[in-house]
């Protein structure tokens, strides 16, 4: 293997930062030409209060490109931008379907963004990340078992995944999102662990198995446990589909992942028969039409915007989607589909696509299975999660009330989704340097 | 079973891990590209889209204006919603109404198109869309005077009736009044009562109205026998003065006659006595043609919906000749039966637009169909024309008919300005009369109104 000396690869940096850059232009052109578009389709005319937002939302993805550029200068040059335009689009996207919220979704877009980029910059090492698994997990857990006694919800109906934070107003935090993280790190540090544990117990067949399977049905209780709690069909998806892919990574064995299958199949079936909103949800989404008054409301609506905006869409603000009702969280994406048509459709698929092959990108570049397992954690999650309301929204798979990162309004969601972003933006820095994780083989040496 | 750890195997099954995501992204793909274009434009027809509703809402409708330009329906812009309002009291009859929970009637049904801006030019209309530009609809102008409208819509009060003044000879609609009506501003509030309502405010008395004639059919009955020779002036005619007993009621003529008296002499006395003389002379098959030939046994061409009566046929000749049989008339058939006196003999086609708008702004004017009928000659029309009580201008004819087997009885006013060569002919039916006082009255008062606003007479 030819290593690439270090003209090229200074090079190569170079072309990336311009590359981010050329990114970030269009970006920013593409978000301020549709609050342009925006408050000329409302009012007639331009307004500071359709603008603010996106002139903060400019200033704040500038400072993080700068604070990048001088201190993680090799940093992956697509998630930045990624991040920019999804933002973006969202505060376009919250200012049109829910004005009342932007303030509060501003607010936690640069709090977001600054999250994003101490974690990017800032941890030099996730050995600590490694070592506590069982501290972070079982925080999560305590975390969102609160919700159980104290959990409330913003809206004053539905599901009660929030907890009020004191001292605050009325702002809220919804532990799942945090769930969703610590339970990659516990994952990918739980997995790291076992493959050098088995690395050194090779031959003994009985062990790796259970070893898998052990914390296969665990994993499956809690996120049944999951959703008997909360009903939150989502956030159950969503961990144990991290949880099969990484699993599936760490062992290579298909029987993992089918069994996996099977047995999500079967709580989605315990789930129907036991749980009326698991019912309701299943039962719209086979046949929304026959209770499109009812029922099937809001997946009906969610198709006649995905159906009205045609390919061109109807324009920023030209279009109907606040007839689906919650359409600013977890309709978003519909609401892209009127207003922007398919090509503003396709083009968030091939964001979180494009996020993907980063994400995949970063993890072939580690040289830790912790590492690894970090990276292609978090990209499932956003992987995931972005199927899942998109398939919801499109009928093909049951609605399960996951929101599109960075697009939908949610506060919480947006600073964990930040988060992530960070430490992959971290991880993208560190593919050859870092400590390496050999305690157990050190041991063993 | 050995499980490969290193990191190299767990790099090498991320190729499978990327495939699985793009598998489904591009599931999503063509999901998005089925509803979008496939499947979209079938289920954006479905009815309860909302988004057909603000399309609807969206529309900015054409006016109806009156013979003046005076706007009779206006669409008005009120911040960022449309809202259709008609400034004119009493107007209910001629533009009808339009709702969105409703529909439409009158000239805002006939016209909906129109009205509306529907264009068949599918780049126009695909061009309009993707500007987002409200489809605007064109004018419509009406052969009705506000001014006259109003005035007839306040002199029938609280009466129940119809009212319909036209002027001649083009038999253009100038004034439409039907009693009990209805406000098409509050149609949305009051349309469970206007449905539920006995006294049916919604129908239209004038188009659509059923009343029992009487002896109003008796001039035309006798215009066209005498066209026929069947009668002739001259003749004098023996016993016209004997009561005829209709459901237990005496009918009998309104002024003494001599014992004998011409066909005039009947005429004007209203002896019901004559008339069933005159139908046995012309036999069912004469009485038939008629009716048929004055136009009481097709609903009226006009731009609005009008109806005929059901019951077509002759039963019993001699009640038929006094108009107690199955024939029912609407005061618009009336009204043209009487335009045709009027017209030398010949039956008009009743208008009531005027002109439209077209795309470009222009307006095309609506030509008045020409006469079909010549249904007597012009002599025998200036005849009948003449024996008409004639007062102060006005060429004129007052009838209470029996309607109804209960006895009650409609004042019928027929009447033209000037008597000798009418400008304006009117018809008033007031339901549930004693005398005639109050149809005469309003007839009277219409026609010099008419006269005079035309600076006629």
């Amino acid at each position: 293997m030819r290593i690439p000396s270090f003209a090229t690869r200074y090079r190569e940096s170079e072309r990336q930062t311009k590359n981010e850059a050329l990114l970030i232009i269009l970006v920013v052109a593409f978000v301020l030409i549709n609050a342009v578009a925006m408050s000329l389709a409302l009012e007639g005319s331009l307004r500071w209060s359709h603008l603010y937002a996106p002139v903060v939302w400019l200033v704040i993805i500038i400072c993080a490109y700068v604070v990048l550029l001088r201190t993680q200068s090799s940093h992956d040059p697509y998630l930045l931008p990624l991040v920019a335009l999804m933002s973006g689009w969202g505060l376009v996207l919250i200012d049109r379907l829910a004005p009342n919220f932007l303030n509060r979704q501003l607010i936690w877009l640069v709090i977001g963004i600054t999250v994003l980029v101490l974690s990017a910059v800032f941890p030099r090492d996730f050995g600590w990340l490694y070592r506590y698994r069982y501290t972070w997990l079982l925080a999560g857990i305590l975390l969102l078992a609160t919700t159980l006694w104290l959990g409330v919800n913003p809206s004053g109906q539905g599901a009660t995944l929030w907890l009020k934070i004191p001292f605050l107003g009325s702002v809220f935090f919804q532990p799942s999102e945090l769930l969703k993280l610590l339970l990659v790190i516990f994952l990918a540090s739980y997995f790291d662990d076992r493959s050098r544990m088995l690395s050194v117990r090779i031959g003994n067949g009985l062990r790796p198995t259970f070893a898998y399977l052990a914390p296969l049905l665990l994993m499956w209780g809690f996120c049944l446990v999951l959703l008997v709690w909360q009903q939150d069909l989502g956030a159950a998806t969503l961990f144990f589909t991290v949880f099969l892919v990484l699993l599936y990574l760490a062992t290579g064995k298909w029987q993992y992942i089918t069994l996996g299958f099977v047995l999500l199949l079967l709580a989605g079936l315990i789930g129907y028969f036991a749980f009326d909103l698991v019912a309701l949800r299943i039962d719209t989404w086979l046949n929304p039409w026959i209770e499109a008054d009812s029922r099937g409301f809001q997946i009906v609506q969610s198709l006649y915007a995905v159906a009205s905006g045609g390919i061109f869409g109807q324009g920023v603000s030209q279009g109907y989607p606040t007839y689906i009702p919650v359409v600013h969280s977890d309709f978003a994406f519909a609401a892209i589909a009127e207003e922007w048509g398919l090509i503003g459709s396709l083009t968030i698929l091939c964001c979180f696509a494009v996020l993907a092959f980063r994400g995949i990108h970063i993890a072939s570049k580690s040289n830790r299975l912790f590492n690894l397992f970090l990276a292609i954690g978090i990209t499932v999650v956003f992987c995931t999660q972005a199927f899942l309301i998109m398939a919801g929204v499109t009928k093909l798979l049951p609605l399960t009330g996951v929101t599109l990162p960075f697009v939908s309004y949610g506060g919480s969601s947006f600073v964990m989704s930040s988060l992530m972003i960070g430490l992959l933006l971290n991880l993208s820095t560190r593919p050859n340097r870092g400590r390496p994780m050999t305690i157990g083989l050190e041991i063993l040496e | 079973m050995s499980i490969k750890t290193n990191i190299t195997a767990v790099k090498s099954r991320l190729i499978i891990f990327q495939l699985m995501t793009m598998a489904g992204f591009i599931l999503i793909a063509f999901a998005l590209i089925y509803w979008s274009i496939i499947s979209g434009p079938n289920i954006l027809t479905r009815d309860d889209n909302p988004r057909l509703i603000e399309e609807e809402l969206s529309i900015q409708r054409g006016s109806i204006l009156d013979a003046n330009n005076v706007a009779l329906a206006e669409t008005l812009i009120q911040e960022d919603d449309l809202r259709r309002h008609y400034p004119v009291e009493g107007m209910g009859p001629v533009v009808g109404y339009y709702s969105l929970r409703h529909g439409t009637a009158g000239v805002e049904s006939s016209f909906d198109p129109l009205l509306r801006g529907d264009i068949d030019d599918f780049w126009s209309d695909f061009w309009r869309r993707t500007q987002h530009q409200n489809q605007v609809g064109s004018d419509v102008q009406l052969t009705v005077d506000a001014r006259l409208q109003q005035m007839a819509a306040t002199l029938i009060d609280d009466e129940k009736g119809a009212i319909i003044l036209f002027s001649l000879p083009e038999a253009k609609i100038k004034a439409m009044v039907s009693s009990p009506s209805f406000d098409p501003n509050l149609l949305d509030e009051q349309f469970d009562e206007l449905v539920a309502d006995e006294e049916a405010p919604l129908i239209n008395r004038v188009t659509q109205g059923q009343y029992q004639p009487g002896m109003v059919l008796q001039p035309f009955i006798i215009a066209s026998a005498l066209d026929s020779g069947i009668i002739s002036m001259e003749q004098l005619i023996e016993g016209a003065d004997e009561p005829i007993v209709v459901n237990g009621t005496v009918l009998q003529c309104n002024e003494p006659v001599n014992i004998q008296a011409t066909w005039i002499e009947t005429l004007l006395s209203q002896c019901p006595a004559a008339m069933t003389q005159l139908a046995t002379r012309l036999g069912e098959e004469g009485l038939s043609e008629i009716f048929s030939k004055f136009g009481f046994t097709v609903a009226p061409n006009l731009e609005i919906e009008t109806e005929v009566g059901d019951g077509l046929t002759i039963s019993d000749i001699q009640m038929a000749a006094i108009g107690q049989d199955n024939l029912s008339v609407s005061p618009l058939q009336v009204g043209m039966a009487l335009a045709t006196l009027a017209n030398n003999g010949e039956l008009p086609n009743p208008q009531l637009v005027t002109a439209t708008e077209d795309v470009k702004g222009n307006w095309v004017p609506v030509e008045s169909q020409p006469s079909t009928t010549q249904v007597i000659d012009s002599e025998t029309a200036q005849l009948l024309l003449k024996s008409f009580t004639h007062k102060n201008e006005i060429a004129e004819d007052q009838i209470m008919v029996l309607s109804g087997p209960e006895g009650t009885t409609n004042a019928w006013y027929l009447g033209l300005i000037p008597g000798d060569s009418p400008s304006y002919g009117i018809v008033v039916v007031i339901e549930g009369q004693e005398n005639s006082e109050t149809a005469v009255q309003i007839g009277r008062k219409m026609l010099m109104a008419a006269s005079d606003l035309s600076g006629g007479a």
